[in-house]
């Protein structure tokens, strides 16, 4: 017995006889191959139907699209947060490294770089609408502070953290003059990229991948939905419409582009464009009645779909990229915003929070026993194991949850960067 | 049934009949009981089935057919809504062969697996008895090479110190309960 696939192979010696009926097998599975066709054409003429109706300039799909409906319409395991269990520090997690901010400022993390460093502002500079940005080494927890002083960035749009540049919005940021502010990690140097052609429209889900800005655009406010378009990074006159409507979320993983379709009270698709061939596919996530993504997070092969149902009813719905129900989330304490990046999400704040969740196995964890904000997510890398969230000790009278402070308050938060064992 | 569909039921058949034994060993390496192992591999090729015309086309069906397992195996376990609790790890990476040189009992292996988490216990199993790399296991897992890397090392360390710190009966009576 000499290495532990032997142990395996030895522990499974033995084998009584299975009771496995391949007729059984032949004749179920044929069964979810047909309910499948069949609910392709549905959805297919459905969604004929709905373009017509709409009578918009939605731009049709590409042949080469293909439809992959979930094999039933159940949500799978419905959970409430009262399911979560007590996540064990140490165990299920391990804090890294945390910042402390109050009234005055000091520093908050922004998002995790994909070679796993955390980056910083100064939230008390940030207000000011300049703030020196840092690089926060988990191993001892010091920040470095990136030359050329205090940048002109949005506080709260952090685009992207790569291991060659990290992207941020820049503060005038705006319909008619969207810009962002790059910071090159090799020549360690600023620059700023706009793009004159991009049509004037307000702007929604800036997302990075292979160099090239990707943004849904509201070019027709009447519209329900947005046009997807693409800028480079590095030439301010490489703008492309890449033809696609959006409804809901759009996000890169990977080579993949997936993005929502539906809007509240219509039956969303999820579609997926590999971005290296450019083929694509949809798939129905099969929406609750009256239930609209606000949010869409893929990890992995698994969606998150965060959806307000009803008007005021959250939750989040997990689906595999097969269309296959996971676990579904619900409660309206649940966040429809939903933390970017990470193998896992945090789903929820308030007292007694976080809570987080791994899409793969379902499970749900309650972290703690303060006051969490979760509702302004920042972005790790895609599939790792980390995870950011904030604390609070400030609870405002008669409140459930954080509110703005007022004037007269002097609120402590807390970052927590944090690594997910579990 | 049209002959084309017959030849490829033919060729199902003959694949399951093939996989089956070894999909039923990883998903009882998994799951730990030998009829719940056959439920997951049931469904893992119903799945299959279902997918087998593209599957044919495109090649890959054992690799489907041990994601299948493994998605069965987490979907049942989900159902039941079960949690377990890991042992406190160290992340020291720590090999196969250290885990083995201290375990030489069948019902101590299968107790202290069934201590890991599930997602742990998956990537000890896939890259130690399927013998999958790590970018095989993140594709059957559905996740990043890095994290297949820091889970596997981490499922290593637990049983290394489940085997270190507590006795064979312990670890013996802890796993009598079944396995999600």
């Amino acid at each position: 017995m000499n290495d532990l696939g032997q142990l395996f192979r030895d522990a499974t010696v033995g084998e009584p006889p299975d009771h496995l009926d391949l007729v059984t097998v032949v004749r179920v599975g044929g069964n979810r191959r047909r309910r499948r066709r069949a609910t392709t054409v549905v959805a297919a003429s459905l969604a004929t139907a709905a373009v017509v109706a709409l009578g918009t300039a939605v731009v049709a799909r590409t042949p080469d699209t293909a439809s992959t409906p979930a094999t039933d319409g159940t949500t799978g395991p419905v959970i409430t947060l009262g399911d979560a269990v007590p996540a064990v520090e140490g165990t299920d997690y391990r804090v890294l490294t945390t910042r402390e901010s109050d009234a005055t400022g000091d520093e908050r993390f922004v998002g995790v770089t994909d070679d796993g460093l955390g980056v910083v502002m100064h939230a008390g500079m940030a207000r000011k609408d300049v703030t020196p940005i840092g690089l926060v080494d988990p191993a001892d927890g010091t920040t470095r502070w990136l030359p050329g002083g205090p940048q002109r960035i949005d506080d709260t749009a952090t685009i992207a953290l790569g291991e060659d540049r990290l992207v941020f919005q820049e503060s005038r940021w705006s319909a008619r003059q969207p810009a962002v502010r790059v910071f090159d990690r090799r020549t360690e140097t600023w620059s700023t990229i706009s793009w004159p052609d991009l049509p004037r429209a307000q702007l929604y889900y800036p997302t990075v991948h292979g160099g090239r800005l990707y943004l849904a655009l509201d070019i027709q406010p009447s519209n329900d939905g947005f046009d997807l378009w693409s800028v480079s990074l590095d030439d301010s006159a490489d703008v492309r419409d890449e033809h696609r409507p959006v409804l809901g979320s759009l996000d890169v993983t990977g080579d993949e582009l997936t993005w929502t379709d539906g809007s509240s009270g219509e039956a969303a698709r999820v579609h997926v464009r590999d971005l290296s061939t450019g083929e694509e596919r949809s798939v129905d996530p099969h929406l609750g009645e009256g239930c609209g993504v606000v949010s869409m997070v893929r990890v992995g092969d698994r969606l998150l779909l965060g959806q307000v149902c009803g008007g005021h009813d959250d939750r989040l719905q997990v689906v595999t990229m097969d269309g296959h129900p996971v676990v579904t989330v619900d409660d309206a304490k649940v966040g429809a915003n939903i933390g970017d990046g990470g193998r896992v999400a945090v789903v929820a704040g308030g007292e007694g929070g976080p809570y987080v969740l791994d899409p793969v196995t379902g499970e749900l964890w309650q972290v703690g026993s303060r006051m969490a904000l979760w509702s302004s997510p920042e972005p790790v890398p895609d599939g790792s194991d980390f995870a950011l969230w904030t604390t609070t000790d400030w609870f405002p009278d008669g409140g459930p949850g954080p509110v703005e402070p007022g004037p007269d308050d002097d609120p402590t938060y807390t970052d927590h960067l944090v690594e997910w064992l579990s | 049934m049209t002959e084309r569909a017959d030849a490829a039921e033919e060729a199902f058949v003959d694949f399951a009949a093939a996989a089956r034994s070894r999909l039923r060993r990883t998903a009882y390496l998994l799951c730990g009981d030998w009829d719940r192992a056959s439920d997951h591999v049931q469904e893992a090729l119903i799945r299959v089935y279902a997918n087998w015309p593209r599957l044919e086309r495109q090649g890959g069906e054992l690799a489907y057919a041990r994601r299948a397992v493994v998605s069965a195996f987490l979907d049942a376990a989900r159902r039941r809504s079960s949690h377990e609790r890991p042992v406190e790890t160290d992340t020291t990476v720590a090999s196969g062969e250290d885990v083995a040189s201290t375990v030489t009992d069948r019902a101590a292996l299968m107790a202290a697996l069934a201590r890991l988490p599930r997602r742990q216990r998956a990537c000890v199993v896939l890259r130690y008895f399927e013998d999958l790399d790590v970018r095989e296991t993140a594709a059957v897992l559905g996740c990043r090479e890095g994290t297949v890397k820091s889970q596997t090392a981490r499922g290593l360390a637990s049983l290394r110190d489940m085997f270190e710190s507590a006795s064979t009966d312990e670890l013996v009576h802890h796993g009598t309960r079944r396995n999600p």
